[in-house]
């Protein structure tokens, strides 16, 4: 599975107003339980806090991706945000992060986990990309976006 | 007392095993961890040769691995309540390494060795007299 296999327009919210690092984390535990409950709210987002304040999740050039993996967890769930004006979320380059990533895996699979971990890692941070998601003015654009990238 | 620990990860097993002493060692010092993975540019032109890949390819799957081991030794460290960050960047390891001890302000790097043998090995010791030779703070080989 790779980052836009695990991806749909439920899943994926652009343009995000939201000024708040908690708030935003808050959004994409929502966005991540949208298509599928794959586990209690409160469980979810007091994990992905819990490992946020062990260290940002910030990987620089305006990337985060916040990331649990958890024993009753099935598969791989992923939810996006973008955040045009960007929040200061301590990241390793002090820039202010725009586009956000969720991933929640199982404790089981570990290793398909930390492959898709390296695949998001790989694939935002590349300037071309990272700034077509941003200029997605819709999630099935930026879903379309994607996809087309992912051709090339 | 440790505030800041560079763990040069280097995209290999090693590395993953040596991140719980690591974590242990910052957990003790109160240290936040920033592990670094540094894609040698080098070993990317010999892969290509010896894969066929193309650049492109090797390029991708040289970082996508490194950002594989990063999350690993990160996990491991989490796990186990130690402060991490990540980074990943590319160039000749020592070299950079060396930049972001400085950039950081780090006490103390930590490099993982290869007990590989052969190339690998001998490699690995060159690159920590290297690391020792451009650094001001101690290194640490695990």
């Amino acid at each position: 599975m790779n980052l836009i296999d695990c991806l749909t327009a439920q899943t994926v919210e652009v343009n995000s107003t939201l000024k708040d690092p908690e708030l935003i984390l808050s959004r994409l535990v929502d966005l991540v339980l949208s298509r599928e409950k794959i586990m209690d709210r409160e469980t979810l987002l007091s994990q992905i806090h819990a490992r946020e304040k062990l260290g940002s999740t910030g990987i620089g050039v305006g990337i985060a991706i916040p990331h649990v993996h958890h024993k009753g967890v099935e598969g791989l769930h992923v939810a996006m945000m973008t955040v045009p004006a960007g929040i200061d979320f301590h990241a390793i380059d002090d820039q202010p992060c725009t586009v956000f990533v969720i991933v929640a895996g199982p404790s089981n699979n570990r290793e398909e986990y930390l492959r898709l971990l390296g695949e998001i890692s790989r694939v935002l941070r590349t300037d071309r990309t990272r700034n077509a998601v941003l200029a997605a003015k819709t999630p099935e654009e930026l879903l379309k976006t994607l996809r087309e990238l992912k051709k090339d | 007392m440790l505030n800041r620990i560079l763990y040069a990860v280097n995209a290999s097993s090693e590395s993953v095993h040596g991140a719980r002493f690591v974590a242990e060692l910052a957990l003790a010092s109160g240290a936040q961890i920033i592990a670094l993975n540094v894609i040698d540019t080098s070993v990317a032109k010999y892969l290509k040769t010896a894969t066929g890949a193309s650049e492109s390819e090797t390029a991708i799957k040289l970082q996508e691995d490194g950002w594989r081991y990063l999350y690993d030794v990160e996990d491991v460290c989490k796990s186990m309540g130690a402060k991490i960050v990540l980074h990943q960047q590319e160039g000749l390891p020592e070299a950079i390494i060396a930049i972001n001890a400085r950039r950081f302000k780090a006490e103390l790097v930590v490099a993982p060795h290869s007990r590989a043998g052969g190339c690998t090995q001998s490699r690995s010791e060159r690159f920590v007299i290297e690391l020792v030779e451009r650094l001001e703070c101690p290194v640490l080989v695990v």
